[in-house]
């Protein structure tokens, strides 16, 4: 069946090829920078087509043979015009001038019509310019956060950046940095992303209607492009914050030939912690820790000609957690020692990407990429000591001292690398169609456990130097490629669909599982400013994150799907109408129904703890189902922007009787928030004075509490002697119990309870001031501003009589500021 | 894990200055539901039965309930009072064998709760030996220093019972004590310290396995590892050596020591497992930790102490049911299940259909061997004026 969609659709394009018709093609640029302009869009006025630059700025427009009239427009930018005469396939680059040459940021005149142009449903563009305009924690703009403020987003724990796309799981939504899956998306346990918003171009969000290029997760997908480098001039910006520091420079390398970009940030979260750690006592001892993150982004790109660019892309980051103890230990003249004591969790990502843009012809343009991805995570300690003992033997009755330097060293890592080989195709042959296709093959390794020890002792009697190397979980290695085809096709001039599939093929230890994975989209335009969509959306998940705590910690644990656990597959169903009458606004309602199958839960008093081994057992699969409606108005032009969203939303589980989770009994799912909304305001009031207000409504989420206590068995009888010193005896008096019975919480169902809802507003205040050489903004942030007492986390304890639930809210009032310079 | 959990929550109420409030309890606390109890072993001439029903602070004893057992759809036995003066367990004298299908269930105040099963078999061919092996010096790290730790080592093997999904758990227990020349019986014990509290524990099958493997770093160690893979079910290290004996996190320590066949379906299962020599000094750096070969006297008491050790190993063949609840138990007892502020609260297993609780059933094989059989020492005679030591 597959094939034959694939030759009606070829046969089609061939057809439309065979008209005696032209191709207008080129990339589109900002005219500044000669930065490449994603989802720019070119209409001819004649004709009454036109298209849409891709993630490279590249754009390719069939027109019959004549004179045309041409508008290339991008929000935010001055609308061009070229008057052409078409008797040839014909090359146009655009550099379009940022408007605030003329001082105005209104564009009335070319609406951007993304929701009506696009036959998708579900997507929505993030410019880098929304995410710097969205005030988060201590001022550090996120992109996660913004995506969180999307309409069918759920955040997880409130304040973190993680996300849950209509009613999927934490590890269903696919991120990708230029391309490349990033698995590791978050600092700080999940409270901010590891995207360094400067470096940020553009960021896609997509939530029902996925393109066929994208695979390997069920419920959404987050591209997000990082900017290529200046083509023209030397740019740097620096920020300082409350709590991380950033800088960004970018310039060419040769002028319109080659640039860079490079970019950073780190925190320095110790610094400022450390007054306040020095008075937490855990077990009644002093905690020394720090913590730090760091991220580097790096870009460099060659134009060779208008055919060939070349894009090598570099991301690193790094998160460190260490706890140290220096000590001096002396019982005696005759027993000394130097102690220096260190724990460390370190963990990150290392990314690096080639791409190859070839246009073979004006309707052919290629993207190849070479990827290379690798996470890993490390716990790790070390102990070092420098001691002095006297020993006396009795029995001679002599006395030796003995001088010795131990270290020990032991080191637990986990890590996932992938090599990647893609290569995207778009082909444009005629005015009618777009079709996209390509392969894309990934190489995993999973290498879940492995940990080394070192010990050196240079005590005489003791000497050692052994160096332990223990593989744990045995390293998988798995093959992943998919293979897709898609065509935009414009069937009546109203009337647009998007048919396509995925293929793909996972193999892991033995097994190859095979995934059919149709996608089609129809857009009907039923008058100007009115349209409406549906769209069905297959997709498959291989991979999946073992954890066990509501917030990001790195000892969770990526693993394949293995012969028992079968992917997890998402069935979408979505219908949704477009309004775009209201000048500047562009209002959408959207429902859709989700079915999720093979959805892993862990069995009844199953978690994950550390390793993977045996995971499979511990899990059963089962369904979920969501369903919901989205309401959106948003205004993207104008000097007030943003948007307001509505979802209203359920999403559960629903697991059989055999599966021993939750009995068999249907349950909510975790983050099943009933209602939400967003709303998101920015006011520019002149050139000096911005605004960004955001406020958010969420309904509780769900927990699973207990209430009472119930009896449990133990295998064996358990015999403890309990010893009391008694200072008057100067002895240990004992007490001893035998049982092989305990008791523990009784909790009749998962997610038993839903906690209250939150509520918190925003609100940041950019001051900009040009200066002679830079400019400088200040931004004043302030996170929760009427300090909601948000549920972040809530447990229940008893009181001996009876049992309360408390919440913890660990993010009031804070306030922050942040100075930028950009030279 | 725990620590880690606190490290981080610290970090972040440190950081973002927290504030704790009582929330709402919008739901009546599940109280009153039955909940019957018991590891049940085929061919036992007594087993326990507990029923209790679950109360808001810690389970109620249930004294009149009534309780029956069904042996292949025949009623064995009726009870309708408790065993106990306070209530809780009742006394089942009906012994099952592997094969039965045995029912319990129990009636109290309407309500009514049950669970049927299948005995499993008995595990076959089980043998076992017991190998003094002495270890090199080790770093310990809770007494930062480096010591001796020597070891019995104890080989098990025996037979699947079939090829299908079969569930075992190991248990092991001793019996070892000193007598001394003052005809004093000392047992072997060991102290364990929780939270800086000092205080002895033993339990029937303590002393075994992964936790004593971390401390025996001889040249054999790897092939050791490998195979004790069946015990830890793959698990790639023990609880200490995957968290690098680090603050941040623990594991989930096989405590009951359950595991499947999934690694030797249909054949034959061999463990290795060690346990602590227990006889001698363990600080000392020239105490072996065995029985000493020559203990001094003095010469007008020259009596030695004498030295008994017997070794019990056991191997139950449980139903897959109460493999994955000791499985769980695992979990709370590795303090995965704490209540705490990030991980919750967690829905134990339980097989009662009905109401609540876990009935499992045991076949045991069970051996011993006579490790020491009033062992003596060679002895060194002194005066009094001199000290003797042993």
């Amino acid at each position: 069946m597959r094939f034959k969609i694939l030759l009606i659709l070829l046969a089609m394009a061939t057809c439309a090829a065979a008209q005696k018709k032209y191709t207008v093609s080129g990339y589109i640029t900002d005219q500044k920078s000669s930065e490449t302009l994603i989802s720019a869009t070119i209409y001819d006025e004649v004709s009454k087509t036109g298209a849409i630059t891709n993630v490279f700025g590249f754009y390719s427009l069939t027109l019959p043979e004549g004179r045309h009239t041409l508008k290339y427009h991008y929000v935010g930018y001055v609308v061009q015009t070229r008057e052409i005469d078409l008797k040839e396939n014909t090359t146009i680059n655009i550099a379009l001038t940022d408007d605030n040459e003329i001082g105005e940021i209104v564009v009335t005149a070319q609406k951007d019509e993304a929701g009506i142009t696009s036959t998708k449903m579900g997507s929505i563009d993030v410019p880098a310019r929304i995410v710097e305009h969205t005030p988060a924690i201590l001022g550090e703009t996120d992109v996660m956060r913004t995506v969180q403020l999307m309409p069918g987003v759920q955040q997880g724990s409130l304040g973190t950046s993680s996300i849950y796309v209509r009613g999927g799981g934490g590890d269903e939504n696919l991120i990708l940095l230029d391309g490349s899956p990033i698995y590791k998306v978050d600092h700080l346990f999940g409270f901010f992303s590891v995207f360094t918003p400067e470096a940020i171009k553009k960021v896609t969000f997509y939530k029902s209607s996925f393109p066929a290029r994208y695979n390997g997760r069920v419920s959404s997908v987050i591209d997000v492009r990082t900017k290529d480098g200046d083509m023209q001039d030397f740019k740097q910006s620096f920020s300082i914050g409350l709590l991380t520091s950033r800088f960004t420079i970018e310039g060419p390398i040769k002028k319109d030939k080659t640039s860079f970009s490079l970019s950073g940030r780190t925190t320095y979260l110790s610094l400022l912690t450390t007054p306040v750690m020095s008075l937490i006592k855990i077990d009644g001892e002093k905690i020394n820790f720090g913590y730090w993150f760091y991220d580097l982004n790096a870009k460099v790109n060659h134009k060779f000609s208008d055919k060939d660019r070349l894009y090598v892309s570099f991301y690193r980051g790094v998160d460190k957690l260490w706890m140290r103890d220096k000590y001096e230990y002396k019982d005696s003249d005759y027993d000394k020692s130097k102690n220096d004591e260190k724990y460390y969790l370190r963990w990150g990502n290392l990314l690096t990407t080639t791409r190859w843009n070839h246009v073979f012809s004006p309707r052919l343009f290629s993207n190849a990429t070479l990827s290379f991805n690798k996470y890993k995570m490390a716990i790790g300690d070390r102990y070092k000591e420098d001691r002095t003992s006297t020993f006396y033997d009795y029995q001679l009755g002599t006395r030796e001292v003995r001088s010795w330097k131990s270290d020990y060293e032991s080191e637990y890592n986990s890590s996932i690398v992938d090599l990647g080989i893609a290569d995207d195709f778009d082909f444009m042959p005629g005015d009618k169609h777009d079709l996209k296709f390509g392969f894309n093959y990934i190489h995993h390794i999973f290498d879940p456990e492995t940990s080394h020890t070192k010990i050196k002792n240079t005590n005489t009697e003791d000497a050692t130097d052994t160096l332990m190397t223990h593989p744990g979980a045995k390293k998988i290695n798995a093959e992943e490629l998919s293979l897709y085809v898609e065509d935009d096709w414009k069937v009546l001039d109203n009337l647009h669909i998007n048919p396509g599939f995925a293929y793909t093929l996972f193999a892991v230890g033995g097994k190859t599982y095979s995934n059919f994975q149709p996608r089609f989209s129809i857009k009907y335009t039923a008058a100007k400013d009115v349209s409406f969509k549906a769209s069905y959306t297959r997709m498959s998940q291989c991979v999946h994150l073992l954890t066990s705590t509501p917030i990001s910690l790195p000892t969770d644990l990526w693993v394949p799907i293995t012969k028992d656990i079968k992917p997890e597959i998402a069935n979408q169903y979505s219908i949704g109408a477009y309004y775009t009458g209201l000048k500047m606004w562009e209002l959408s309602v959207e429902g859709y129904y989700k079915q999720l199958d093979n959805v892993l839960e862990y069995k009844d008093g199953m978690s994950f703890m550390g390793f993977s081994a045996d995971w499979q057992k511990l899990v059963s699969m089962g369904k979920g189902t969501s369903k919901g409606i989205e309401f959106m108005a948003q205004k993207n032009t104008g000097k007030a922007t943003g948007w307001i969203s509505y979802t209203l939303s359920k999403s559960d589980r629903d697991f059989d009787e055999y599966s021993q989770v939750n009995n068999g009994d249907p349950f909510p799912f975790t983050y099943d928030r009933r209602h939400n909304i967003a709303i998101v305001y920015n006011q520019k009031f002149n050139d000096r004075i911005d605004l960004d207000v955001t406020w958010n409504y969420f309904s509780g989420a769900h927990a699973t509490i207990s209430l009472s206590k119930e009896q449990i068995v133990l295998p064996e009888s358990r015999t403890v002697r309990h010893s009391d010193w008694n200072p008057d005896k100067y002895e240990y008096t004992y007490t001893t119990t035998t049982n092989n019975t305990d008791y523990v919480d009784y909790v009749d169902n998962r997610n038993n309870y839903t906690l209250p809802a939150s509520h918190l507003m925003c609100v940041g205040v950019n001051f900009h001031k040009q200066k002679k050489r830079c400019e400088r903004i200040f931004n004043i942030s302030v996170y929760n501003v009427y300090n909601a007492k948000n549920p972040n986390l809530c447990f229940s304890e008893s009181d001996g009589e009876r049992l309360k639930l408390r919440k913890i809210t660990i993010l009031p009032i804070i306030p922050s500021f942040t100075f930028t310079y950009k030279f | 894990m725990k620590n880690l959990h606190i490290i981080i929550l610290a970090c972040i109420v440190a950081t973002l200055a927290a504030c704790t409030e009582d929330l709402p309890i919008d739901a009546a606390p599940t109280t009153g539901i039955l909940c019957l109890n018991g590891y049940l072993y085929s061919d036992c001439d007594t087993n326990l039965l507990y029923v209790t029903t679950t109360g808001v602070s810690s389970p109620k004893n249930v004294k009149d309930a009534t309780v029956r057992m069904f042996v292949n759809g025949t009623l064995a036995e009726e009870k309708t009072q408790s065993d106990s003066t306070t209530g809780g367990y009742y006394h089942l004298k009906t012994k099952f064998h592997p094969g039965d299908v045995v029912r319990i269930e129990a009636d109290y105040n309407g309500l009514h709760a049950y669970r049927e099963a299948t005995v499993p078999d008995v595990p076959k061919d089980l043998h076992f030996s017991v190998t003094p092996i002495k270890s090199k010096s080790f770093y310990d790290q809770e007494y930062e220093e480096y010591v001796h730790y020597d070891m019995y080592r104890i080989d098990i093997s025996f037979t699947d019972i079939s090829s299908g999904s079969n569930y075992y758990r190991l248990y092991t227990n001793y019996d070892k004590y000193k007598i001394d020349n003052q005809d004093h019986r000392e047992r072997i014990i060991d102290t364990v310290y929780y939270d800086g509290i000092p205080y002895e524990e033993w339990r029937d099958s303590v002393y075994y396995s992964r936790d004593t493997i971390h401390y025996y770093t001889n040249d054999s160690y790897y092939d050791d590892m490998n195979e004790d893979l069946y015990i830890g079910e793959a698990a790639p290290l023990t609880d200490e050596e995957m968290s690098a004996d680090n603050d941040f996190m623990d594991g989930l320590y096989n405590y009951y020591n359950v595991f499947n066949n999934s690694r030797f379906a249909g054949g034959k299962c061999e463990l290795k497992i060690y346990q602590q020599a227990g006889f001698g000094s363990r600080y000392s750096s020239s105490g072996d930790g065995f029985p000493p070969e020559e203990v001094t006297v003095y010469s007008d008491d020259p009596t030695p102490p004498e030295y008994y050790y017997t070794q019990y190993v056991g191997i139950e063949s449980i139903d897959e049911q109460g493999y994955y609840y000791i499985k769980s138990l695992n979990g709370y007892e590795s303090g995965a299940y704490s209540n705490d502020e990030l991980t919750g609260s967690v829905k134990m297993w339980r097989n009662v259909e009905g109401g609540s609780g876990n009935i499992i059933f045991a076949s045991r094989a069970m051996e011993k061997v006579v490790v020491l059989d009033g062992y003596t020492p060679k002895v060194k005679i002194v005066e009094r004026r001199d000290e003797a030591r042993y």
